[in-house]
C-alpha cells in the first residue's frame, strides 16, 4: 500500500470519526447548559433562536 | 460585566439596534414578532465590555404572552444595569405605553428614540429635551438602520447605570393611587424588590403578583368590593391602561410635532396596500409574486422566450457534435466549456438562478478534472473514493447553493420591505375557516427557511393546539435543505425526460407542500386539535427599501452554514456512502460495476418493498434500491438525498449507463437512466422527502417545543403517515389517471364523517359500546 492510499484511509476515518465524536460531544455539552437544538448544523443562517446561547427548554407539562 | 438590556414594542428596532451594537447577526424581519427569546452580545466601544441582552418585543409588562414573560422576568429578576427602552418614534403615545410600566421598575432607563429619519422624513418633529424633561429620563435620538447617534445611546445608558433609580410612575393622582401606595408600603416591608412595581400590577390583580403576594391581593380585592368607577366599574386594570394613556397624551404628546397633511393624509404605505392586501386580488398577486420568485430562480428559459420561438435560429446554427477522443479529463472539460454552459442560449436565455447555477458548475467540473488527471495513476479505489465519493457527492450539494442563496435573498427581500406581514394579513382571513389565525403564518414563512425558527417562533401563539398543529405542518414549508431535491429532480425529469419546467415543477412541489400543510391543519382542528382561534391583530410595518447590509449578512450566513455542514456531516455522509457502496459483506472491494452486491445495496434491497406503493421501491428493478438509501440519508440532513445521489449517480454513471456526472441534475439523469424510474415516481420521491420527518436537529426542536412526549410521538407518526400517503396518492394518480375518482370518493367519505361528527351524528364512543355488546 503506497503513502497516497494510507493518507486517504486516515484522512477520511479522520473525518467521519471527528464528524461523529464533534457531534456528539456538542449535543452533551448543549444538554448540560440546557441549549435545545442544533449548534448550528441546521443551515438556518446564524438567526437560528437555538444556537443562543440563552435558549433554554420550556418547561413540560407532563411526562 | 456590566449588562443592558433592550425593550421596546415589537417591530420598533431593538433587533438591528442589538445587531449594529453587537456586531451579531440576529434575524431581522420587518414584521412584529421575529423574536421570540432574548439573546446576549458583547458592546466594546465603552471603557468596559458591556453585554446587551435583546429582549422579546412586547406591549406591555403583563403576562399575557411568553415573550411578555421572558422581558418581564428578565428586568426584574437578572437586575440589568439599565434598561434602553427603544420607542418607535412614528408611533409615540403607544410606544410609551410601556415606558410608563418600565419607569416603574427600580432601575436605570434610557430611552432610545428610534426611527427618527422616518420622523424627519415624514416632515414631523420631536423635540427631545422636553420629552426628556417630561418623562424624567435621558432620551436620545437614534436610527438603528442608518447607525445613527449609537455612541452617544451607549454613553447615556453607561453613565445611567453608574448610579441607582427608583422606580416612577405616572398614576400619582389617579383614584387607585391610595391603594397602590398601601401594597407598596406592605410590600416593602415584606422585603420585596421593585415594590412600587408589584404594587401596581396588585392593583390591576395580576395573576402572578396575586399569586405571589396573596395577603396584599387580599387588601386589594376588599377594596375592590367598595370601588365603582363611572366609566369602567370595579375594573382595576382598564382604571391603570386609562389613566396612562391619559397621562401620555397630555404630558409627553406635546413634544411631538406633526406636519399639516391636509389632503396628503394617504401615504404611499396605504396606496400600496389598497392593492397589495385587496380582499380578491390579494392572494391572486401574491402567488403571481411567488410565481416570479421561482422562476427567476429555477427557470431554464427566461421569460419561456425559448418558447415563443426567440432562439430558434440558435437552434438550427447548432452544429452536430463529432465524438472526439481526448488526451486528458481537463483537456475534456475545456473543449465541452462553452457560452451556452453559461448562458443556455440554444433553447431559452437561463434565469439568473441558472446561470448562477452553471457558472458554479464551470468551476465544480474543473477541480473534477483536475482531481481526475491528478489521480489518474493511483489506484482505482482512490480515484474512486476521492472523485466519484466525495467530490461527486459535494459538487452536487454545492451545485445548488447559488439558487438557494438567490430564492431567500428574495424572500428577505419581501419580508425586510413589509410585504410578508401584509400576506399574513390577507391569509388570515382563510387561516381563521381553518381554524389557524394570521399570525401562524409567520412561522410557516419562516418554515421555508429552516424548520427550527420556525418552530421556535410558534411561541407567539397563545392557543397549544393551533401552536402544535403548527409545528406539525411546518416541514411540510420545504426549507433550504430540500431545495436541492426539488431542483434536482425537476431538472432530471426536464433534462432526461424533456417534459415540463423546472420552475414550474419546483412552484408546484412548493404548493403541494402548502396545501397539504392547509388540508393537515383543517383535518386536526376540526377532530383532535379543536379550539379557539385567538383574534389576529398585528401592526402593519410601514414599507421600506430593504437594508443591503441585513440582506447581505444573512446570505452569508446561509452561505457559511451551508459550508459548515457541506464539510462536515454531508462529507462524512459522503464517504459512508462510498465505503458502503463499495464494500461487499465479506468486506471485499467492489468495481463501479458491481454495486448492486455492496452492503448498502443490501439494506436498499431489504427496504424497498417499503416504498412500492409510492414508486420507487421494487418495481425500479435491481438499480431501484438507490432512491431508498437516498430517502434514509436524508433523515440526517435533508442535502444528503443529493449527495447521496452524487456519489451514487458517479457510479452508475459509466459503469451501468452512459451519463455524464457533473453535478446534481446530472447525478438525478443518471438515477434515472439508470433505474428507468417514471415522472409519478419521481414526484412521489419528491412528495416523501418533502413531507417526511424532517432532519435530526428539527426533529429535536420539536421534541422541545411540543407540550409532552405523547405530543411528540403523535408528530413523528403523522409526519410518517402523511408523507406516505400523499407520495402514494402521487404515485397512483400520476401512474392510473382514474384512481382519481377513488381519492376523491374516499375524500369525500372522510370529509363527510368528520362534519357529521363535528355535528354530533355520529358517536364514536357508541359505536365502540356496540361493538362490544356484540
Amino acid at each position: 500500500m503506497g503513502a497516497l492510499e494510507i493518507i486517504v484511509i486516515i484522512a477520511c476515518v479522520g473525518v467521519v470519526v471527528g464528524v461523529i465524536v464533534g457531534t456528539i460531544v456538542k449535543r452533551v455539552r448543549n444538554k448540560k447548559k440546557g441549549v435545545v437544538g442544533c449548534d448550528c448544523g441546521c443551515g438556518c443562517g446564524g438567526y437560528c433562536p437555538a444556537c443562543q446561547k440563552t435558549r433554554m427548554p420550556e418547561k413540560k407539562t407532563d411526562d | 460585566m456590566k449588562k443592558f438590556a433592550l425593550a421596546g414594542n415589537p417591530n420598533c428596532g431593538k433587533t438591528t439596534l442589538f445587531n449594529n451594537l453587537t456586531g451579531s447577526t440576529a434575524h431581522v424581519g420587518n414584521w412584529p414578532g421575529v423574536t421570540v427569546d432574548k439573546r446576549e452580545g458583547t458592546y466594546k466601544k465603552l471603557n468596559e465590555p458591556i453585554s446587551i441582552v435583546d429582549l422579546p418585543g412586547i406591549y406591555s409588562l403583563s403576562p399575557y404572552t411568553p415573550e411578555e414573560v421572558i422581558s418581564r422576568n428578565f428586568i426584574l429578576d437578572e437586575k440589568p444595569d439599565c434598561v434602553i427602552n427603544i420607542i418607535d418614534a412614528t408611533n409615540l403615545e403607544r410606544n410609551l405605553y410601556l415606558t410608563t410600566q418600565i419607569m416603574e421598575i427600580d432601575v436605570p432607563v434610557v430611552i432610545a428614540l428610534n426611527m427618527m429619519d422616518e420622523v424627519e422624513k415624514n416632515g414631523d418633529k420631536i423635540d427631545v429635551d422636553q420629552l426628556s424633561k417630561k418623562i424624567g429620563l435621558p432620551v436620545v435620538a437614534i436610527s438603528a438602520l442608518k447607525e445613527k447617534g449609537l455612541d452617544e445611546l451607549m454613553k447615556q445608558a453607561y453613565a445611567a447605570s453608574l448610579s441607582k433609580r427608583e422606580g416612577a410612575t405616572v398614576l400619582e393622582g389617579t383614584k387607585l393611587m391610595h391603594l397602590i401606595n398601601d401594597c407598596k408600603i406592605g410590600l416593602k416591608h415584606s422585603g420585596v424588590d421593585n415594590a412600587l412595581f408589584h404594587a401596581v400590577k396588585l392593583a390591576e390583580l395580576d395573576e402572578l403578583e396575586v399569586a405571589a403576594h396573596p395577603d396584599s391581593a387580599k387588601m386589594v380585592e376588599e377594596f375592590k368590593a367598595t370601588f365603582k368607577d363611572d366609566v369602567f366599574g370595579a375594573d382595576f386594570e382598564a382604571i391603570v391602561a386609562d389613566a396612562r394613556y391619559k397621562y401620555i397624551s397630555k404630558n409627553y404628546s406635546h413634544a411631538l410635532t406633526k406636519r399639516d397633511k391636509g389632503k396628503d393624509k394617504v401615504t404611499k404605505s396605504d396606496k400600496a396596500d389598497k392593492v397589495l392586501t385587496h380582499r380578491i386580488w390579494g392572494i391572486p398577486i401574491f402567488l403571481v409574486i411567488l410565481f416570479f420568485v421561482f422562476h427567476l430562480t429555477f427557470s431554464e428559459d427566461l421569460f419561456y422566450l425559448g418558447k415563443m420561438g426567440v432562439f430558434d435560429k440558435a437552434e438550427e446554427e447548432a452544429v452536430q457534435e463529432e465524438e472526439v477522443e481526448y488526451d486528458s479529463a481537463i483537456e475534456e472539460f475545456c473543449d465541452g466549456v462553452t457560452v451556452e454552459s453559461f448562458f443556455g442560449l440554444e433553447e431559452g436565455f437561463y434565469s439568473p438562478g441558472v446561470f448562477l447555477q452553471s457558472t458554479l458548475g464551470v468551476f465544480t467540473d474543473l477541480i473534477g478534472a483536475c482531481l481526475s488527471q491528478a489521480l489518474a495513476n493511483a489506484a482505482p479505489w482512490v480515484s474512486g473514493i476521492i472523485v466519484d465519493g466525495i467530490w461527486a457527492g459535494l459538487a452536487s450539494v454545492l451545485s445548488f447553493l447559488p439558487q438557494i442563496l438567490l430564492l431567500f435573498l428574495f424572500f428577505s427581500i419581501l419580508e425586510d420591505s413589509g410585504y410578508m406581514a401584509r400576506v399574513a394579513f390577507i391569509l388570515d382571513r382563510i387561516f381563521r375557516r381553518f381554524g389557524l389565525s394570521g399570525r401562524a403564518f409567520m412561522p410557516m414563512i419562516m418554515g421555508f427557511g429552516c424548520s427550527i425558527p420556525a418552530m421556535i417562533n410558534t411561541r407567539t401563539l397563545a392557543d397549544q393546539n393551533e401552536r402544535t398543529a403548527t409545528i406539525r405542518v411546518i416541514p411540510f414549508f420545504s426549507c433550504g435543505a430540500k431545495l436541492p431535491i426539488l431542483t434536482a429532480i425537476a431538472g432530471g425529469i426536464v433534462t432526461l425526460l424533456g417534459m415540463g419546467n423546472a420552475d414550474l415543477i419546483t412552484y408546484g412541489m412548493y404548493l403541494l407542500g402548502v396545501v397539504v400543510a392547509i388540508a393537515a391543519v383543517i383535518l386536526m382542528r376540526s377532530t383532535t386539535m379543536r379550539g379557539e382561534v385567538p383574534p389576529f391583530i398585528m401592526e402593519l410595518p410601514a414599507y421600506h427599501a430593504p437594508q443591503f447590509k441585513n440582506l447581505m449578512l444573512h446570505l452569508w450566513d446561509k452561505t457559511k452554514h451551508f459550508i459548515k455542514k457541506a464539510f462536515t456531516i454531508i462529507l462524512a455522509s459522503t464517504i459512508f456512502i462510498w465505503f458502503v457502496s463499495h464494500f461487499s459483506w465479506n468486506w471485499q472491494y467492489l468495481e463501479d460495476e458491481q454495486i448492486n452486491n455492496s452492503i448498502l445495496a443490501g439494506i436498499g434491497g431489504l427496504i424497498q418493498p417499503l416504498f412500492t406503493p409510492l414508486g420507487f421501491g421494487s418495481q425500479l428493478g435491481i438499480n431501484g434500491w438507490v432512491f431508498v438509501v437516498a430517502a434514509v440519508t436524508g433523515l440526517i440532513a435533508k442535502e444528503n438525498v443529493i449527495a447521496t445521489f452524487g456519489t451514487l449517480g458517479a457510479c452508475l454513471a459509466g459503469a451501468v449507463i452512459d451519463v455524464e456526472v457533473d453535478g446534481g441534475i446530472a447525478a438525478v439523469s443518471a438515477m434515472i437512466a439508470g433505474t428507468g424510474i417514471h415522472v409519478p415516481g419521481l414526484l412521489a420521491f419528491i412528495a416523501f422527502n418533502m413531507l417526511t420527518i424532517p432532519c435530526f436537529a428539527a426533529v429535536a426542536t420539536a421534541k422541545a417545543e411540543l407540550p409532552n412526549k405523547k405530543s411528540f410521538r403523535m408528530t413523528l407518526l403523522f409526519w410518517v403517515v402523511t408523507s406516505y400517503l400523499v407520495s402514494c396518492m402521487i404515485y397512483l394518480i400520476g401512474t392510473w389517471w382514474w384512481t382519481v375518482f377513488i381519492f376523491a370518493a374516499l375524500w369525500a367519505a372522510a370529509i363527510t364523517c368528520i362534519v357529521l361528527y363535528n355535528k354530533g351524528k355520529i358517536d364514536f364512543n357508541k359505536l365502540k359500546i356496540a361493538k362490544k355488546k356484540e
